[in-house]
């Protein structure tokens, strides 16, 4: 699998070209190289011949595609997590990742962001396609790609400086030159907190309720104006009405920004998400995607007998 | 099994439907019983009964809501929960049918009934037939079955066309005293009681193949 990754290296790298409206955000110089032009949609032919994308039902997007996967494993040291996850995931639309404890699925969204360059010993193959080029090219600038794909956490983890530091952090070391009261505010008010705390924008970040914290936090991942937003469990920790908020929150954000989030919580995933998908792992825990498609479909009539069965809580 | 709780409430739910359609479908027959035999007793019987069949589809509307409401289900256990609301009120009707039925018995009382008698007998079975296959085939899960029995409703909508026009030439043609006229009314009133159960029936087979397809379809759209 190192050989795939060696092809994969680029001597030289370039910057991504900016996406629309962001011209405004610092931008970190080293970037991403263009794989060759993929086409953005694939039939399904495409993706029976792709190795390890066997057996999945999935949903063809008729829509603009954010993140295109294809044949993408994880594997830490000997051990693989995921196997051959292929599947698109639309733009500006919220898409949920389902599945029981130990399926993979945060190990996937950390692919999206390189946060599994983090661990010593992760390695990703395969391809996702994101603004033209493969996010899991060794050569990507995993500062500038997680700019632009942005991540809220499961334990809110605001810094322990003023709200207004916390939300400016983001541009100040981006370089950003504007009005950064005005961008502040901005991205408080998208992240519905704004009114909750203009009068104290000086005051700690520690000080807020968990629920606000949180909401900071997604603040806190726009003022940088990504184009993604991912998501892991950002409301388990959180008591049932800030859970709603935040709910709400995400589907005002899905008019802007792509949102990836990873839930427990399965009706929470009927209620937030436009798309699912849902992962399983054998015996060898090693992660698959069993079905991706509109959640609509997927909560009423699923395809496949394993996503009926864990939805429904027959699963195990 | 996991989810033992809901599992459990869900067989109750399901022996509950089960229960319901054996209630309504001995209203079918004691009413044509009553009507072939003049039994007012048994006539009056399905009467009072009606308000039982009533509190039974009440009852489990209500617990298939407490289900909804605190196990939240989903996927075919949501298509079967919605089901069994429409399926018990569809039920409910079919007994509404029987009780017609019993109070033509009633009010006729030792008048005989029009000529084509055995028609009627043989529409009622059907029509009975229907009420317990697609019973069968919602808790059985079958689709195959549940179109099967729709097909037995074009045969109970041949049987009510015939009645209908038998009715409808002896009333035209004939020079009918009062007591004929109300036979011939009557007649017509029974089987259209009939037909209108076939139709019931055909809603609860709809529903079973909503159940195993996730899709609604309407299968034999009455001209009634």
């Amino acid at each position: 699998m190192r050989e795939v990754m060696a092809a994969n290296r680029e001597p030289d790298t370039e910057a991504m070209p900016p996406a629309e409206g962001e011209a405004a955000v610092g931008r970190a110089a080293a970037g991403l190289r263009p794989t060759a032009a993929r086409p953005q949609q694939a039939g399904n032919e495409l993706f029976d011949e792709i190795e390890g994308g066997r057996g999945a039902v999935r949903h063809q997007l008729d829509e603009e595609v954010a993140l295109q996967l294809r044949d993408v494993s994880v594997y830490y040291g000997e051990f693989q997590a995921l196997d051959g996850i292929t599947f698109d995931i639309p733009k500006r639309r919220v898409t949920a990742l389902i599945g029981p404890s130990g399926c993979g699925k945060s190990t996937l969204l950390r692919c999206f962001n390189r946060m599994n360059d983090l661990i010593p010993d992760a390695r990703m193959v395969g391809e996702i396609t994101f603004a033209g080029r493969n996010l899991l090219d060794p050569s990507i600038d995993s500062v500038d790609v997680r700019r632009r794909i942005g991540m809220v956490f499961q334990k809110p983890n605001p810094f322990p400086k003023s709200i207004f530091a916390n939300v400016a952090f983001g541009p100040r070391i981006n370089g950003f030159r504007g009005d950064l009261e005005a961008l502040v505010e901005e991205s408080l008010r998208r992240a519905a907190l704004w009114g909750e705390v203009k009068d104290d924008l000086n005051k700690s970040a520690l000080a807020l309720s968990g629920g606000q914290q949180q909401r900071l936090c997604i603040a806190r991942a726009i003022a940088v104006q990504p184009e993604i937003i991912l998501m892991d469990e950002p409301a388990s920790a959180l008591d049932p009405v800030a859970t709603l908020k935040i709910e709400d929150l995400m589907r005002e954000l899905a008019a802007e920004y792509t949102i990836l989030v990873v839930t427990h919580n399965m009706q929470q995933a009927a209620r937030v998400s436009s798309y699912t998908a849902f992962l399983l792992a054998g015996e060898e825990r090693t992660g698959r995607l069993v079905e991706f498609g509109p959640t609509q479909g997927i909560f009423t009539n699923p395809e496949d007998r394993r996503t009926e069965d864990y939805i429904t809580g027959r699963y195990g | 099994m996991p989810r033992t709780a809901f599992g459990e409430s869900q067989q109750h739910a399901e022996d509950g439907v089960r229960l319901l359609a054996s209630r309504v479908e001995k209203a079918i027959v004691d009413s044509m019983e009553a009507l072939r035999t003049r039994n007012m007793t048994l006539a009056r019987a399905v009467v009072d009964g009606d308000t039982d069949v009533n509190q039974k589809r009440y009852a489990l509307e209500e617990e298939v809501l407490q289900m909804m409401a605190t196990q939240a289900p989903v996927a075919s256990d949501l298509r079967e929960s919605v089901s069994i609301l429409s399926i018990v009120a569809d039920l409910e009707r079919i007994g509404d049918h029987a009780e017609g039925i019993a109070r033509i018995a009633l009010f006729l009382g030792d008048q005989p009934l029009a000529s084509t008698e055995p028609d009627l007998w043989v529409m009622a079975e059907k029509a009975r037939e229907m009420l317990r296959g697609s019973i069968d085939s919602f808790l059985e899960r079958d689709e195959a079955a549940a179109r099967a029995i729709c097909d037995l409703d074009d045969e109970v909508d041949q049987i009510y066309d015939r009645i209908h026009r038998h009715v409808i030439e002896q009333l035209s043609g004939l020079p009918l005293d009062a007591q004929e006229f109300d036979s011939y009314t009557h007649l017509l009133w029974a089987s259209h009681n009939i037909e209108r159960m076939g139709d019931r029936a055909t809603n609860i087979c709809e529903r079973a193949i909503f159940l195993v397809t996730g899709r609604f379809e309407e299968i034999n759209v009455s001209s009634y």
